[in-house]
């Protein structure tokens, strides 16, 4: 709760553009047929997140940082409401992401780390328009917003290519222009720069900090293992441990620290392991 | 918006059909060669008298398997197409994509199989055709408003019990058993190739719960005598109840297993 209440006394009472209150997710375990005969309607479960609170003002950039397996994917598709919690509330814009998950999905844009999230067989552009139909774009208007994405993410000589001739750095900035289709409020990134080399990953940072970021009028919540990429890009970052929120830090706060916010990563995370341990 | 989204659905499919060159064409023949084979069963069996079991159908057994397989293989797609889909989009890893934009997870699986049935419906006018044309059947009697009806109206059931499977596809991933039962009894029960009248009293009884039953019956009547829809209005009432009922039930079991795949975080597994 000392997060939750951190981040409102920093946005000067602000309605948040996303709030979680003590989010418990948990994923069923698969049965052995031993366990399918014996006991067919009893379920085994893995808790990966537990009790997470937090809150994301509008305009802020918010780092999710955590060692692999610790929720970080988990947490980002609860807030986009691909996922529903086991317990607790999220709420993106005031509406409740369970109860009222089409008006969440018109307030997000999720850019998948997945590659194999688009249609290989079409091209940038087809992917982009048979996207922008299903979020309520049609004609025109889905043209010339395919096409100013396209642009805005260095795709356009590369339009009509069939997405499987991309490479990973662009399917990567594809993923970004799919997700800012519908303009939404709020920005889920899930390590944007995964697998790209460290020049294709500085130009897209540069993407998210400029265009994507919008001066501040959108909000970002990007999962990351790079602590340098959360220094360039957010304006706090959360630290996620073995499923539990254990610490939240601004970044300026952080360089103003004795090792900057490495070292805060690394006293959070080995904190937190000594605990389990 | 909901035909824009429709439309972008089956641009969609066309565009990546398309892209393998050969397939259409093979599916196209996948459809006509059993015609062949029916063809020559119908000279071995040669026509009937008034006292045979072909009789009410004219008497002729090509014509009468004609009717069955064009319409058992477009009935037996409506079942499959929905759960194929969703499998397909599970192993390309594109559902999670698709359903986290706004649109309902309803109109995912039903536009996402509209170019199925488009182009499997081009398949079956392509039987028929072949069957005009090459194999001689007459089709100048057949009274087209009352096939296309009873085609709609099984098509809505089938569809129902297709939207089923999918929700089993959701949760189960493979080995969906509606597809496997229906499918399998379907195709056993409903006569497509023989009257079920040959068959034993207790199978005859089962195929009275199957929609295809009624639906092969009442094209087999529209499109080999004529029949206008006064004629064939008790299995148009049949199936009509069947489609009311089967379509809400498989939305809705859908929609409840993608809600249970949100809450299990399976929607990505396959």
């Amino acid at each position: 709760m000392i997060v939750h209440r951190e981040a409102e006394v920093r946005s000067g009472g602000a309605a948040p553009a996303v709030c979680l209150t003590d989010v418990t997710m948990r994923y069923p375990l698969p049965k052995r047929y031993r366990e399918m005969l014996l006991s067919p309607w009893k379920r085994r479960y893995v808790t990966v997140l537990r009790e997470v609170c937090l809150t994301i003002m509008p305009g802020q950039t918010l780092g999710i940082l955590g060692p692999n397996g610790a929720g970080k994917t988990t947490l980002l598709k609860l807030i986009g409401g691909l996922l529903y919690p086991h317990a607790g509330t999220i709420a993106v814009g005031g509406c409740d992401t369970q109860r009222a998950n089409n008006q969440v999905r018109r307030k997000v844009g999720f850019v998948l780390n997945e590659d194999r999230s688009f249609y290989w067989r079409l091209t940038g552009r087809q992917n982009l328009e048979f996207f922008g139909a299903l979020d309520n774009m049609a004609g025109l208007a889905l043209r010339r917003r395919s096409e100013r994405l396209l642009e805005l993410a260095g795709l356009k000589n590369a339009a009509d290519t069939r997405v499987s001739d991309y490479s990973c750095g662009m399917r990567q900035r594809l993923a970004i222009a799919r997700g800012l289709l519908a303009e939404p409020e709020v920005l889920i990134l899930d390590e944007p720069t995964r697998s790209l080399d460290p020049v294709g990953a500085e130009s897209l940072r540069a993407l998210i900090a400029g265009d994507v970021r919008s001066g501040g009028a959108r909000t970002l919540v990007i999962a990351t293992h790079q602590i340098e990429e959360a220094r360039q890009l957010c304006d706090a970052v959360a630290i996620l441990s073995f499923g539990r929120l254990v610490d939240w830090v601004s970044v300026e706060q952080a360089r103003h620290g004795c090792d900057g916010l490495a070292g805060h990563y690394r006293r959070a995370v080995c904190r937190k392991e000594a605990l389990e341990c | 918006m909901l035909a824009s989204k429709a439309l972008a659905f089956i641009k969609r499919d066309y565009r990546i059909e398309s892209s393998y060159k050969f397939a259409f064409v093979f599916e196209a023949l996948t459809t006509v060669f059993p015609l062949v084979s029916f063809y020559f069963i119908g000279r071995l069996v040669g026509p009937q008298g008034p006292g045979g079991g072909l009789a009410r159908y004219g008497g002729q057994y090509f014509p009468f398997a004609l009717v069955g397989i064009a319409v058992s293989q477009y009935l037996l797609l409506s079942l499959g197409t929905f759960s194929r889909t969703i499998r397909r989009s599970q192993m390309a890893g594109c559902l999670e994509a698709t359903l986290s934009a706004q649109t309902s997870p309803q109109a995912v699986i039903v536009f996402s199989s509209l170019y199925c049935f488009a182009t499997k419906l081009l398949h079956t006018l392509l039987v028929f055709v072949l069957g005009w044309l090459v194999f001689g059947v007459h089709l100048q009697q057949a009274n087209f408003l009352s096939a296309a009806v009873v085609l709609a109206l099984t098509v809505a059931a089938f569809s129902g019990l297709g939207i089923l499977s999918a929700a089993f596809i959701v949760l189960l991933k493979k080995g969906d058993p509606i597809e496997w039962c229906i499918g399998a009894a379907s195709s056993l029960l409903g006569g497509a190739v023989f009257p079920i009248e040959v068959m034993p009293g207790w199978m005859q009884a089962l195929s009275v719960l199957f929609p295809i039953t009624y639906s092969i019956e009442a094209m087999r009547m529209a499109i080999l005598r004529g029949w206008g829809l006064e004629m064939l209005w008790k299995p148009v009432a049949i199936l009509a109840v069947m489609a009311a009922i089967l379509l809400p039930a498989g939305i809705w079991a859908f929609t409840a297993a993608v809600a249970q795949g949100r809450r299990d975080g399976s929607l990505m597994h396959y």
